[in-house]
């Protein structure tokens, strides 16, 4: 018995060691590996075009960024096409470490939402990457040299994922996000539209630290682009697509993409423009609280409640400097601030309803919450209900 | 065979028994009675012999037998012997032997003198607070090292002899009201039992000890300072001391023992938890470091953060060799490395550091044999390897199993492989207790000392894992003293 | 005929194994599946298998305490005897079989899909099957053992899932309550009843531990912590996937990636992953274990070496046929097989409990 023990484990570790030293069972090499950090979809003809940016380091000396390559394919589906870059490159796509789907503008409402649930379904790609549509087509998009970031598409995920609590013009959507709101009761998602503009950084809002360059190089040389323009370019992501049973139903603007935020996620700080007799103010919002609840009055009725806590950061005036201080902001500003919020948030509601748009959640909130009246408005227009906006202002002492 | 009165004969019967250049037989007269002396040249103080022994004997008065002459001598290590075998034996242990014409005994007086090694600090446990005395290799020294800090009458030392040729001395030696009394009697039995020719070192004998042989992780505790194996036997643990070798042995054995130091408990409770820790996550990146990041590469590459991802990829960029293959040339360049740096000369010792640093550090990188990250990972886990200096040998030879298995078939393996080494050692007992013990079988209160260390103050149970007699160790006095 | 009990587990670790192996079998595939049929009701249906599983336990400790030192072997031959009850175990000796299949299936599915990409993965399968066989081999008492170091990997690793999903929860999306009808919270409980029915590992264990005072109230309470670990994480794996949780395979690892330290850090997550996947690992050889153990008293074999080779190459042959086909082999069992665990892993219990506790009544 001793001596069978003992031959089978030699027999074990000559074929562990065989495995091991030979990895002879079509392993992957690292170096033959596309590390796929971004995907663009486009729509050509009937074939879908899909154009990835792979992150690849140089191999030179360790101060240099890491660049990437932008390697497009054809195919009849998406994951037809990624497996085309892997017979046109010789490198195997890895898709785990992909954060950005950009959604070009020949890919239709249909298209878009099917290709949502191919990546919902799937295992090769992660749930947590942020989706976009841009205005051209993706590998366009993609293919841009940005100030912001050697590699366009972290610039553009620098733009998405930095700074949503901050600010917040840009209210960014993964595939999950917009998954479950596209399945839930109210059928309603949204996400941002990517819009490339010429010119420098003069001006703009930006992100200022380095998200993903892999050495020490910094961020703020423009390096090469492999294919495109070399033309710098900055994004805007400030503009909302907002879709309603699977189609597009309007665009949010900037202010409107801000309010947006204000009512569906918690802000820790963003600003608000307010038109005083004494010119311009800039408040800046600390605090904001928001409840979207359903009544059923007369008619169903959508009560938006917005709570926002403001302090006084700038006039276009001088004020007395112990005002600046304390950042108190004065009643009477309060009172416009509010006025304006009400204003702003009820032609946003409108637009919304207009569009039968209803990402503000109202029919999701009856299912759950008032469930025995769900019936009654699940096929019901968003038109067909009332807005009660209830905004409050106030100072943050 | 017992001793006659002929004296030629008997002189002649232990020539041929004793035939050695360097044992002495020395003649003298007693009153015209015929004697010798029967010694080892190397073992027996010749001065003590010839000016209290055989002096004194001269001096008696007629016809004194052997035992009226050993009753009269001053030497309290001093027996009679009637078979020659034991004669024999007490010669070879540094006895003396004197027969007389006409007795059919013979005198053996204990006058043992060799030199050995003076108390000095063991290289192997080093400490920055606490004794520095260590064994050596004179059981009596070691004996008394331990007697001058267990001054109880319960503190009991049994003698067994192992060893056909080398007829070593074995002590064993535990405190009776604490241990469990089983375990000092299998282990008697045990050392009984054994059928060897010599016993060079204790290992041999702890080898042989244990239920398991052939096991990869060691059964048997060892310590070379007497304060440690103190507070073990205080805990209820059996010692046993070798003739001839400076490690004493301790039984039964917890894994967790190697990971505790005597200077955890001398020095700052806070301290001493986090180097406990320390030595535990050394440990484990030892063992697992070179695996899972040979397993990452090869095929769980999701797993390594992208920034660290493109730094290994930037690394091994024109590296020939597959990233297994790499990290094995590498740790098998370290092992050479240190099997040298343990066997060569001192003067060398500079060269060949240099050597080692700068081929594998720096030139192998720069040629592109090896990369930099995997230079990083041997070397951190060849340090750490060093935190727990008694599971050396375990724990390489686990690492190199590891990254087999890690190269072979990935982080799946690597569980499968853990998996089988935690049902080993929760198989693996000795002495009825589990060298998992406390964390497998679970006992909550032992768990006071293991990675995690209670203050001292508060260690008032014995380990119930070593089944001890009596389980309280120290009395805890509240507010009003009692 | 009463033997004395060799204490070859611990009460504590009979308590742990339903802290340290049960969750881990349910928080993989468990999830989505349930949320096919009742989506927002996740938790009633798998509370409601607990609950049975719950029944189960303490009902055989009830019959324990009834029949003080005995093992369940010995209770079966002394009432119902040695034919029928070699019968009774052959039956219960497959349905622990094939209570260790679908959890392995559903491992090599996970590690398929998740792990690796390119890996004839049956390589990492067969030592499973050794591994499974050393450990049927070594016995209840070094299983208890290896129970003991699984509830600190099963509890850590799944606090520390808990902890990275939670802030991605909302827990609205378990709302409305009690609103889906009660034929599809039937359905689900049918459905996945494959991977409860626990409560029959105590089968295994009676007589073979010394009961303590509140040995009871111990086993049970380490059964509801347990038990609330999975509701949590059934919970709030709804919570963060709401109406798309059925396509979300493998709730462990899909659960996670949403936070922004995992965003922005890598995924350290696969970290307790491992740990689960250690813990689940042991989690498969106790119901190959106890199926060994059940054959070996059917065929009444003295060792268990040919049982546990029997056993274990058999999975092994079942890992070769199925390798691709999970999907497959559930439908299969929702066909046919989980009529035979819901009889076998809650029926035959209970009603063993209830007929011998009338017999013992009639006796006094």
């Amino acid at each position: 018995m001793k001596k069978f023990k003992t031959r089978i484990m030699i027999i074990v570790a000559v074929i562990v060691a065989i495995l091991y030293f030979t990895g002879d069972f079509s392993l992957i090499d690292i170096q033959k590996t596309a590390i796929i950090v971004a995907l663009g979809i486009d729509k050509k003809d009937n074939s879908y075009e899909v154009t990835a940016q792979i992150a690849i380091p140089q191999a030179t000396d360790q101060s240099s960024q890491n660049n990437d390559a932008m390697v497009s394919a054809e195919g009849d589906t998406v994951f037809q096409a990624i497996d085309n870059i892997g017979i046109k490159t010789g490198w195997q796509p890895k898709l785990s470490f992909c954060d950005l789907i950009v959604f070009g503008s020949g890919v239709n409402d249909d298209e878009l939402i099917a290709l949502i649930d191919h990546v919902i379904a799937s295992q090769k790609l992660q749930n947590s990457a942020q989706i976009a549509k841009c205005e051209n087509t993706a590998k366009e998009t993609l293919s841009h040299t940005t100030a912001l970031d050697a590699i366009s598409s972290f610039a553009i995920q620098k733009i998405l994922l930095k700074n949503t609590l901050k600010v917040n013009t840009v209210s960014r959507s993964n595939v999950r996000e917009f998954a479950i709101m596209h399945y839930s009761p109210s059928n309603s998602a949204f996400m941002p539209l990517i819009k490339v503009e010429e010119g420098s950084l003069d001006g703009q809002e930006n992100s200022s630290s380095s998200q993903m360059t892999a050495s020490t190089g910094s961020s703020d040389t423009p390096s090469k682009s492999s294919e495109g323009e070399q033309k710098n370019v900055i994004y805007d992501a400030t503009t909302t697509l907002v879709f309603s049973n699977g189609k597009k139903a309007c665009e949010l603007e900037k202010e409107e993409t801000l309010l947006f935020n204000l009512l569906l996620k918690r802000v820790d700080e963003s600003y608000l423009s307010v038109e005083t007799p004494n010119g311009k103010v800039l408040l800046s919002i600390t605090k904001s609280k928001h409840k979207i609840t359903v009544d059923f009055l007369e008619k169903p009725t959508v009560n938006v409640k917005l709570d926002l806590s403001v302090t006084l950061i700038d006039s276009e005036k001088t004020r007395e400097k112990d005002v600046f201080e304390k950042e108190i902001v004065s009643p009477e500003y309060l009172k416009l601030a509010t006025e304006k919020v009400t204003d702003d948030l009820t032609k946003l509601y409108d637009k919304l309803s207009r569009a039968n748009a209803d990402v503000l959640s109202a029919k999701n909130y009856v299912y759950k919450f008032k469930h025995s009246k769900y019936n009654s408005v699940k096929d019901l227009a968003l038109s067909n209900f009332n807005f009660n906006p209830i905004v409050s202002v106030k100072s943050l002492d | 065979m017992n001793f006659e009165r002929n004296i030629e004969k008997n002189e002649k019967i232990l020539k041929d028994e004793l035939s050695s250049d360097d044992v002495i037989f020395y003649s003298f007269s007693y009153h015209e009675k015929s004697c010798f002396a029967v010694y080892v040249d190397s073992m027996v103080d010749k001065q003590v012999l010839g000016d209290l022994v055989i002096r004194s004997i001269l001096e008696l008065e007629k016809d004194k037998t052997i035992d009226d002459i050993k009753t009269t001598l001053s030497n309290p290590e001093c027996k009679t012997q009637e078979k020659i075998e034991d004669a024999v034996d007490d010669v070879l242990n540094g006895c003396a032997i004197i027969c007389i014409d006409g007795e059919k005994k013979a005198l053996s007086i204990d006058l043992k003198k060799f030199d050995s090694r003076a108390v000095s600090e063991p290289p192997t446990s080093a400490v920055l607070k606490g004794p520095r005395e260590g064994f050596t290799e004179s059981m009596k020294t070691n004996l008394s090292l331990i007697r001058r800090r267990v001054k109880s009458k319960d503190l009991k030392i049994e003698y067994l002899t192992c060893g056909k040729y080398s007829k070593t001395q074995i002590a064993i030696v535990y405190v009776d009201s604490i241990c469990d009394l089983n375990i000092v009697k299998a282990l008697k039995e045990r050392i009984n039992s054994l059928d060897i020719d010599g016993i060079c070192d204790s290992s041999y004998i702890s080898t042989q000890i244990v239920e398991n042989k052939t096991s990869l992780f060691k059964q048997v505790g060892n310590t070379e300072k007497p304060d440690i194996l103190m507070a073990k036997m205080l805990e209820g643990r059996i010692g046993i001391l070798c003739d001839g070798s400076p490690i004493a042995l301790t039984v039964p054995y917890l894994l967790i023992e190697d990971f505790q130091s005597s200077d955890d408990y001398f020095k700052s409770y806070y301290r001493a938890n986090t180097e406990r820790i320390l030595r535990l996550i050394s440990v484990i990146f030892a063992i697992y470091l070179p695996a899972l990041f040979v397993s990452a590469q090869l095929f769980h590459l999701q797993i390594i953060p992208l920034n660290f991802l493109l730094t290994i990829v930037n690394s091994i960029k024109g590296i020939p060799l597959s990233p297994s293959f790499e990290m094995f040339f590498t740790l098998l360049i370290f092992e050479m490395l240190n099997e040298a740096s343990i066997r060569m000369p001192k003067y060398v010792g500079m060269a060949l550091s240099i050597v080692g640093a700068l081929v594998v550090g720096d030139t192998a990188v720069r040629a592109g044999i090896v990369s930099t990250p995997t230079i990083m990972i041997m070397a951190l886990s060849g340090i750490c390897i060093y935190t727990v200096p008694e599971l050396v040998d375990t724990v390489t030879f686990l690492r190199l199993i590891f990254l087999i298995v890690a190269g072979a078939s990935g982080a799946y393996g690597i569980l499968l492989l853990t998996c089988f080494i935690v049902i080993y050692l929760c198989a693996t007992e000795n002495f009825n207790v589990s060298i998992l013990a406390p964390f497998a079988p679970l006992v909550k209160n032992d768990l006071k000392d293991t990675f995690y260390m209670t203050y001292v103050h508060r260690m008032d149970k014995r380990p119930l894992s070593l089944k001890p007699k009596n389980r309280t160790r120290r009395k805890l006095k509240n507010e009003e003293g009692k | 005929m009463s033997h004395t009990i060799k204490n070859d587990i611990k009460l504590r670790q009979v308590a742990l194994v339903f802290l340290a192996l049960m969750p881990v079998t349910k928080v993989l595939m468990l999830p989505s599946i349930v949320a096919d049929f009742v989506g927002e009701q996740i938790w009633l249906p798998i509370t409601l298998n607990l609950l049975f599983d719950a029944l189960v336990v303490f009902l055989i400790l009830k019959l324990g305490e009834r029949y003080p030192n005995l093992t369940f072997y010995e209770i079966a031959e002394k009432n119902l005897g040695k034919v029928a009850s070699k019968i009774l175990f052959f039956f219960i000796g497959a349905f622990f079989f094939l209570k260790s299949l679908v959890p392995i299936l559903e491992q090599k599915h996970f590690i398929d899909n998740t792990l690796y990409e390119v890996f004839p993965n049956f390589i990492s399968f067969f030592p499973l099957m050794f591994l499974s066989a050393y450990a049927c081999l070594k016995g209840l008492k070094v299983l208890g053992r290896c129970v003991d170091i699984c509830v600190f990997f099963t509890v850590i690793g799944l606090l520390v899932i808990i902890y990275f999903s939670v802030s991605t929860c909302d827990i609205t999306n378990l709302f409305p309550i009690f609103q889906k009808p009660h034929y599809n919270t039937v359905k689900a409980m049918f459905s996945s009843v494959i991977w409860f029915t626990e409560g029959a590992y105590m089968l295994l264990f009676l007589g073979k531990f010394n009961n303590e005072k509140n040995g009871t109230i111990k086993i049970m309470t380490c059964f509801l912590i347990g038990s609330v670990f999975v509701v949590a994480i059934a919970v709030i794996f709804y919570g963060i996937f709401g109406p798309i949780a059925n396509t979300q395979v493998f709730a462990v690892s899909d659960m996670t990636i949403y936070t922004t330290k995992i965003i922005n850090i890598g995924r350290f997550d696969y970290l307790a992953i491992f740990m689960l996947l250690f813990s689940k690992i042991f989690a498969v050889c106790l119901p190959a274990y106890t199926s060994t153990k059940f054959f070996e008293k059917c065929f009444s074999l003295d060792k268990a070496l040919i049982p546990a080779l029997i056993v274990n190459g058999l999975l092994l042959v079942a890992i070769f046929v199925f390798k691709d086909k999970f999907l497959a082999v559930l439908d299969f069992s929702n066909k046919y097989l989980n009529w035979y665990f819901v009889l076998m892993g809650y029926l035959m219990p209970i009603v063993f409990y209830l007929v011998l506790r009338r017999r013992k009544s009639e006796k006094v």
